[in-house]
């Protein structure tokens, strides 16, 4: 099964063939083809447990196809990992961790400079640019534990972008906010999509669409299709069942 | 308080046991912030008891083969950094079955410990203090060892800091930015095993993950960093152990035992005291929310 949106761009993400397997042998994946080019904003949709996360961490060189090639960026998901952002499913984040907004924005400066010692100039200004672009400027001294959910997803993103990557990943980073902060998150994921790659998991499609260029419907196996053509009927095979698609009456802006 | 002064101007055991007290208090500020911010304390817990075992062996080596050199730290230090890095490998290539790991090694090691105390004839005073603690037993030789080991950790998190801070934070992140993860997890519970060695001689190993942890976990409702963790908790550590020492000498009662349950006692209050400010503040902002409406 290939599924390949049709753009005369260099591959940003590469699958080809690639199954992965957990210790008891259940195939989470299986024989995925993928291609997206540069510049595109991909949401991976799917069940729980399809593989969604999985394919993430395929991305981040954090496991390995039992078979099969992944490519990221040209060349070997760890060769690719600096020019790649990251943020993780919000329960992973301890959100009482001692410490502020920005040196959990520095965080994300590790890999970019020496190995040891404290962050310097640069990289502080780097964090500050990046929180500018989150719209979360004052909040440096902040408590990280004081924020709220948006506010650390916000934070998050920002620790992603600070690297300046070519290719962000988001797992689920609107999985706990209400609709009004998921809104405003979408819309700064949009300005981000501009100049970036981006690939998130989300279960809200209704929102998603507005903004994703192609959808990516992942149950074991793996589906492209142009955010066009999402219908009820793509998702009822996705998901296995009758599902309900509610338009949301609203816009990005 | 007078009494204890007067000692401290003639004993210098005294003022060993409170030098002790404050060295310690360094690797306990530092250590324990990690601990507790990584939730580790069950793993420093399997290390601290594994020091039986160290403490047990060393003591009949010299005692039944003649082996006068070694002393029973150094036995301890041994085991302790042996359970550090069988935990860290379980840890990173066993997660599923990590916490039964750290029960087998926990209680293996006590068990080895209590054999080799049976086996060894004579009365174990000194392996008593290595349980319950015996500050005031402290040498000069103890003391240096304490201030360079207080030098090392400082090196290592003065260099590694934000990779630490990485690792505790977000360990999968940490490895996306390259950083050496099962490395830097290996020297922590390198520097736990240490600490808790340095402990033992404080509070004995039974009482060794209060002092570890519950200065820290005050330290945490105090302050908003990792930085001003280790600092409000190294400074609480050296008031805990010098009040326990001062407040224990006159009645004659366990200095480590004291200082313990002045950790408890300042933690427990610390946890109130930010409930009640917490509740204070929600009613405050409640109260002005409704205020406000028309």
């Amino acid at each position: 099964m290939t599924a390949t949106v049709a753009e005369p761009r260099v591959s940003v993400v590469e699958l080809s063939g690639v199954t992965y397997a957990y210790e008891d042998g259940r195939p989470v994946l299986e024989d995925v083809r993928l291609e997206l080019p540069a510049g595109c904003f991909v949401s991976l949709v799917g069940p729980n447990g399809g593989g969604k996360t999985t394919l993430l961490k395929l991305l981040l060189g954090l496991l390995t196809p039992s078979r099969g090639i992944v490519r990221v960026l040209g060349v070997a998901p760890r060769e690719a990992r600096r020019r790649v952002g990251y943020v993780p499913q919000h329960t992973r984040i301890d959100p009482h961790f001692p410490a502020t907004v920005l040196e959990v924005v520095l965080l994300g400066r590790l890999g970019t400079g020496r190995h040891w010692g404290p962050f310097g100039r640069h990289d502080r200004e780097a964090a500050m640019a990046a929180l500018h672009e989150v719209r979360l400027d004052g909040f440096a001294r902040r408590s990280f534990a004081a924020l709220s959910g948006g506010e650390r997803q916000r934070v998050l993103v920002a620790r992603a972008i600070v690297c300046e990557p070519e290719l962000l990943l988001l797992d689920e980073p609107v999985a706990n906010l209400d609709q009004v902060v998921e809104e405003a998150f979408f819309a700064m994921l949009d300005e981000l999509g501009h100049r970036m790659t981006i690939l998130l998991v989300s279960h809200d499609l209704g929102f998603v669409k507005t903004i994703v260029d192609t959808v990516v419907c992942v149950n074991r196996r793996v589906v492209a299709h142009p955010t066009s053509a999402v219908d009820g009927h793509v998702i009822s095979e996705l998901y296995g069942g009758e599902v309900r698609l509610v338009h949301h009456e609203h816009q990005v802006s | 308080m007078g009494e204890f002064l007067h000692a401290l101007a003639h004993h210098a055991f005294i003022l060993h046991a409170l030098l002790a007290g404050l060295l310690a208090s360094v690797a306990c500020g530092v250590v324990g912030t990690y601990v507790v911010v990584r939730r580790i304390s069950y793993v420093a817990g399997g290390i601290a008891h594994c020091l039986l075992a160290g403490l047990g062996a060393a003591r009949y080596l010299r005692v039944v083969h003649g082996w006068a050199w070694l002393d029973p730290l150094l036995g301890a230090t041994v085991a302790a950094l042996l359970a550090a890095g069988l935990i860290a490998v379980v840890s990173l290539r066993a997660r599923q079955r990590e916490d039964t790991v750290i029960g087998a090694v926990w209680a293996v090691g006590m068990a080895v410990g209590v054999l080799f105390i049976h086996l060894t004839p004579g009365y174990n005073e000194d392996l008593l203090g290595y349980l319950f603690g015996n500050i005031l037993m402290v040498a000069r030789r103890d003391l240096w060892l304490m201030g360079g080991l207080d030098l090392v950790l400082l090196v290592f998190v003065g260099l590694l800091f934000n990779q630490l801070q990485a690792v505790c934070f977000d360990e999968e992140q940490a490895r996306v930015r390259g950083v050496a993860v099962e490395g830097l997890y290996l020297l922590l519970l390198v520097m736990t095993a240490l600490t808790v060695v340095l402990l033992v001689s404080v509070v004995g190993l039974v009482m060794v993950i209060a002092l570890l942890t519950l200065p820290a976990a005050t330290a945490g409702h105090l302050t908003r960093t990792m930085a001003g963790m280790m600092v409000v908790a190294t400074l609480l550590c050296a008031g805990l152990t010098t009040a326990g020492l001062v407040l224990s000498y006159a009645p004659n009662l366990p200095a480590g035992a004291t200082t313990i349950a002045l950790a408890g006692l300042v933690y427990f209050l610390a946890v109130g005291g930010s409930r009640l400010v917490q509740v204070v503040r929600r009613r405050a902002g409640l109260s002005l929310g409704t205020a406000s409406r028309p």
